[in-house]
Order: structure tokens, then C-alpha cells, then sequence
């Protein structure tokens, strides 16, 4: 599907969607909870930045929500009835003035 | 502008139930998640049609009644909100930052001394915006590197490519592609542009100049790089260096 409107529609339309996927790259853990535990090893140790976290990072009852969502979402965005959406990761490589699929892989089926 | 963004599917209602708060590393957003404030303005129909409004009106009314500020001060806390709730729920915290900074300036009263002030700081602000961001890319070592322009313009539009290979644009994009020193030429003179904001710093003479350099950077930005930050577009007005507005608030 072109993406005839502007910039921010593009990025209102894959930013939220790419969100949700590095979730799930993540089994669900939510990926700035991931990089925080990373880089602070006293994180859960701190009660009050234990407590923030839990109120924080991302519950699973919000992550099951999202494909619903995101199809009513997108349906308004486009101003089209979805019944099901497709989700692919493309990889392509440049050549000669060209991008070429080299890789695509099915991430979700979301449906209505 | 309002209209742009409602027309784009970007005002509040559009968003309706969005369901993944993204707090990224900003205390200031993980405060706001924690005690729940964008999710309960996203859950409630009543809020999000409630602040659409309330920005459309505030704006009428700042048109019409300029001099009544209560419609400034409404519009600032509405916008502020809204790009709050925004940043949360799109998946990543945007720099537009334009509308916000802009109509702090109209909150005072021209006759308030200290107005200018503002005006001034703003445009301090923009200036150590842009030729911070040139300082950044020359730590980084990024201006040096010959085929560093070239794999942004690869990586910045690839929606673009995706959707329109054929297109005039496309071409002229994947001939910068294709002719490195061409590409790192431009982004020589991209950041050039951005450098010469520090001369901003120390005087004003150079205004007109910098106001003609702003609007080249932003058409830079949209053609090679297909970054718009339309908000930030309003940031112009700070660089306006013409006699009327001199004189009406004292830059």
C-alpha cells in the first residue's frame, strides 16, 4: 500500500506497529525494560524503581490489546474495512539504482 | 496547521484506545505512564474530542481576539498535552517542539517589558538546537565519512522507495546514492548550514540570513533525508528580522 499522505502518517502507521514487534522479538518483555536491566543491575533491587517499573514497562494485558487496536487504527487511517492484516519483514539490499528483496519473513496475521 | 494534522489522521481522537504506552528513557514520561495520565486521556473519548476542540477553538480564538491571552494560555496547555499523548502512544518521542516553543512567546502581553525576553530565549534555544546538532556530528566523527550521507538517504526512505521505486524523486535520490562524493558534498553543506546557526549566538545582523538557511536546511531535510518536522516549521518566525516586528515587541 503507497503511502500517499505525509510523513507523519507513515510514521503514525509503522511506529506503533514496530513497537509492538520488538516486544515480541523479546518473548514480550518490553524492550527499554530489557535495555534497563541491562545497563542497571541495581534496578530491581530499589524498591521505589522496582515499584516504577511494574507501573512502567509493559504488561501483557496491554500487548494482547494491541492487534485490535491497531486494526481499527490503521481501518480509520486508511478509511478502508480491514478483516485481516498481514505482517511482513522485508530485508533488501541496494543494487543498481535498485532495492532488491533478498528476505521476507511473516511476523503476524492480526485479524478482525 | 491543525487542519494539516487532522486531515493527516494526527489529532487526539484518531488515537482512540491506543493500547501501547511507549516511555522510552525520559523520566518525565515514565512519571506520567506510572500515574497513568496519557492511558486515562486515550481511554476516554470525552478527553480526546474534549482537547482536539479545545486546541481548534483556542486557536480561533487567538486569531480573532489577540489581545485576550487566556485563548494563548489555553492553546499551550492543550498542545502540550496533546504532544504528550502523542509522543506516548506513536512509538517514539518526536523533537517537534516548534508549536510549543512559538506560542510560549504569545503568552505575555506585548506591553510586558519582559516579553522580549522570551522571544529572545527562543531564539537562543533554536540556534543552540541546530548548531548543537552540528557539534554532535562532528564528535561523532560523522561529517568525515565519504558514504555516511549516501546510507541515509538509503535508510531515511525506504518507505519512500518502497512505495514509489519510479518516482522523479527516487531517481534523484538513488543518483546520490549511487555518486558518494556528490552525497557527502551536500551533507558538507547540510551541516554547513546547521554550523552557522552559532553565529546567532552573538548577533542579530545575520538574521535574514540564518531565516533563509532554516528554510534551506528544512527543504534538505524533507528531499534528501524525508524528515518533516512540520511543527518545527513555525520556528521561522523567530529569525524574522524586519522593522514591524522589531519594533512591535522589542526583539
Amino acid at each position: 500500500m503507497p503511502f500517499e499522505k505525509g510523513r507523519d502518517t507513515k510514521d503514525l502507521i509503522v511506529g506503533p506497529l514496530d513497537y509492538y514487534f520488538r516486544h515480541l522479538k523479546l518473548d514480550g518483555q518490553d524492550p527499554i525494560e530489557a535495555f534497563v536491566l541491562s545497563k542497571l543491575q541495581h534496578f530491581e533491587q530499589n524498591k521505589f524503581l522496582k515499584w516504577t517499573g511494574k507501573q512502567v514497562f509493559t504488561k501483557s494485558k496491554e500487548l494482547n490489546l494491541f492487534p485490535q487496536w491497531y486494526l481499527s487504527f490503521l481501518s480509520n487511517q486508511i478509511q478502508a474495512e480491514i478483516q485481516e492484516l498481514t505482517v511482513y519483514q522485508v530485508k533488501y539490499k541496494y543494487e543498481k539504482s535498485k532495492l532488491i528483496e533478498v528476505d521476507r519473513e511473516l511476523l503476524a496475521v492480526f485479524e478482525d | 496547521m491543525w487542519c494539516y494534522k487532522g486531515w493527516n489522521g494526527n489529532w487526539l481522537h484518531d488515537w482512540y484506545a491506543a493500547a501501547l504506552p511507549y516511555e522510552g528513557m525520559d523520566p518525565f514520561y515514565w512519571i506520567l505512564i506510572a500515574i497513568k495520565v496519557p492511558q486515562t486521556i486515550i481511554h476516554s473519548k470525552f478527553l480526546i474530542w474534549g482537547l482536539d476542540v479545545i486546541i481548534l477553538l483556542s486557536l480561533v480564538g487567538t486569531l480573532t481576539l489577540p489581545k485576550r491571552k487566556v485563548f494563548n494560555w489555553t492553546f499551550t496547555i492543550a498542545y502540550i498535552v496533546y504532544s504528550i499523548v502523542y509522543n506516548t502512544f506513536s512509538g517514539h518521542h518526536y523533537h517537534n517542539i516548534g508549536v510549543i516553543l512559538l506560542s510560549i512567546c504569545f503568552l505575555f502581553s506585548y506591553k510586558n517589558p519582559n516579553s522580549s525576553k522570551v522571544f529572545h530565549f527562543a531564539r537562543l534555544y533554536l540556534c543552540f538546537m541546530l548548531a548543537s546538532a552540528f557539534v554532535w556530528k562532528l564528535v561523532r566523527n560523522n561529517l568525515f565519512e565519504i558514504d555516511h550521507f549516501s546510507k541515509i538517504i538509503l535508510d531515511q526512505n525506504i518507505y519512500y522507495f518502497q512505495s514509489f521505486p519510479d518516482s522523479f524523486r527516487a531517481e534523484i535520490l538513488f543518483f546520490l546514492v549511487d555518486n558518494v562524493e556528490l552525497s557527502h558534498s551536500l551533507w558538507i553543506g547540510l551541516m554547513f548550514l546547521q554550523a552557522s546557526f552559532a553565529l546567532g549566538f552573538f548577533t542579530k545582523r545575520f538574521d535574514l540570513l540564518l531565516m533563509v538557511f532554516f528554510i534551506l536546511f528544512m527543504a534538505g531535510s524533507w528531499f534528501f533525508m524525508n524528515i518533516v518536522n512540520f511543527d518545527n516549521y513555525t520556528l521561522i518566525l523567530l529569525f524574522f528580522p524586519y522593522g514591524l516586528l522589531n519594533r512591535r515587541i522589542k526583539i
